[in-house]
């Protein structure tokens, strides 16, 4: 069933006493009417005041799943991510492509800064997280997710080399729009995994890029003047 | 109140309006077509469509895109030419595409009261769609006998009766040339600059392959054939089949 129709039936259902009344406004007599609009609109906004909380729970928890809260996991504990801690739910997305068995990950990077020194870090977040089965066995689908992550700490490490007290704002926006430019390309070059010769290319070119920025893997640095 | 039964019509129109796309039928957007997908689209354009409705087609520019997906080779090479996947992979890929292209065959085939073939372009597209998939999948066949026999030896008559299964294959092309009045001169343009295109890289392919009946098959047709183009390919591929043969021996 489309999501637009489950969409529609279930504001169908919320306005169901409204659409009662517009039946019977669409049938009544001129001097009838005037009672049943009254009624009507009565109808209308008890269905949006029910509708309102329901939209609003439905769509907080489209984008993260307080339910089944985990914390954001740090870079630092990337070995113990699993599709476990893929928590979150989906409501509208149901299939990428036509597949049903898709993933997809949410991460950032944190920046803390306090006087001489920043913490910088990148997060996984477990419940906004999506897997359609947590249980799969899928380690390519995983391996793909994963490396969304690694990506987000290349930039996090890239923010720590070339930070300094000047150039703080203009760092950090640069280089997160060069993250999420970085991540399109991914998915794009590799085709979210479909084109496994890419995907490897890829995991090659992250981990050395990865290995080559260890020196900033520490999340607190100390800010120069410059750098 | 006339306002009202206008906005409840209108309201009511909108809810049961079918909303699917051309997109929904037709992945285009979706940048390799899978098995799955060409399942799907061969379902619709066989099934879900209307005995008079008009195929997608390469000279609409409304449905042109789809046509041009549904025939790029592209949605196999992807995976077939993938140096990372694994060979039994590869093949069992290769043959779902085989399988997929099997249905496809019946897409475009119609034809007018004279006979004349309606969707020749696209017809033949997905013809030529099929010989490129074979020379793949044929080679991943033998890459993957050899890779789990004792010896070379061992695969060899295994091997030699794919390869000849491949060239019996590729004359079923051919086969149009009895069809040559159906169609047009353009039509005639495409499927002889298939035959020089597909036979050039099956022979370059399998140089040793067994060719005396495909040799025999085109010297007839070409006696039958009317139009110059297609004896001109024909010859050309004689004459490939004729080199190949002299240096062999």
């Amino acid at each position: 069933m489309k999501d637009i129709l489950i969409i529609i039936t279930f504001i169908l259902v919320i306005f169901s006493p409204a659409l009662y009344q517009l039946f019977f406004l669409l049938k009544e007599s001129e001097n009838e009417a005037k009672k049943i609009l009254l009624k009507l609109k009565k109808y209308v906004l008890y269905s949006i005041l029910i509708l309102i909380p329901f939209l609003i729970l439905f769509l907080t928890l489209n984008r993260i799943n307080f339910l089944n809260y985990k914390k954001p996991m740090p870079f630092s504990e990337i070995k113990n991510v699993s599709f476990e801690d893929f928590r979150g739910f989906e409501f509208f997305k149901k299939t990428l492509y036509g597949s049903k068995r898709f993933a997809y990950i949410v991460t950032s990077i944190e920046v803390q800064i306090e006087k001489e020194e920043a913490i910088i870090e990148s997060y996984f977040h477990p419940s906004r997280s999506y897997v359609y089965n947590t249980h799969s066995n899928s380690k390519e689908l995983f391996k793909h997710e994963i490396y969304h992550f690694k990506i987000t700490e290349i930039f996090a490490r890239k923010i720590k080399k070339y930070i300094t007290k000047e150039n703080l704002e203009d760092i950090i926006q640069q280089q997160k729009k060069a993250e999420r430019e970085y991540q399109r390309k991914y998915d794009y070059d590799t085709f979210h995994s479909y084109v496994y010769q890419e995907q490897k290319k890829y995991e090659r070119e992250i981990d050395s890029i990865l290995l080559s920025l260890e020196e900033f893997k520490n999340p607190k640095i100390t800010l120069n003047v410059t750098n | 109140m006339s306002q009202i039964k206008t906005i409840a019509l209108v309201f009511i129109s909108i809810i049961f309006i079918n909303c699917e796309s051309d997109n929904d039928k037709f992945p285009i957007n979706k940048r390799y077509w899978d098995t799955q997908d060409y399942e799907k689209v061969t379902r619709t354009l066989r099934f879900g469509t209307k005995s008079d409705e008009k195929l997608p087609t390469f000279d609409d520019p409304e449905t042109r895109l789809i046509v041009e997906k549904y025939t790029d080779s592209q949605n196999y090479s992807i995976v077939l030419n993938d140096k990372e996947l694994g060979i039994k992979h590869k093949n069992r890929v290769g043959e779902e595409f085989f399988l997929r292209w099997q249905d496809m065959t019946y897409v475009y085939t119609a034809r007018d009261r004279k006979d004349n073939f309606i969707y020749e372009k696209e017809m033949l597209a997905v013809h030529q769609f099929g010989l490129g998939l074979q020379l793949k999948y044929f080679k991943l066949g033998n890459d993957e006998i050899i890779n789990n026999s004792d010896s070379p030896n061992d695969a060899k008559h295994t091997i030699n009766s794919n390869i000849n299964s491949l060239i019996s294959n590729y004359k079923s092309y051919l086969d149009y040339i009895n069809d040559e009045q159906s169609f047009s001169e353009a039509g005639i343009k495409i499927f002889s600059n298939g035959i020089v295109k597909y036979y050039t890289m099956l022979i370059k392919q399998y140089p040793k392959g067994n060719y005396n009946s495909t040799k025999s098959k085109m010297e007839t047709l070409k006696k039958k054939a009317k139009s110059e183009v297609i004896k001109n390919s024909l010859d050309k591929i004689i004459k490939l089949i004729d080199e190949k043969q002299v240096k062999v021996e």
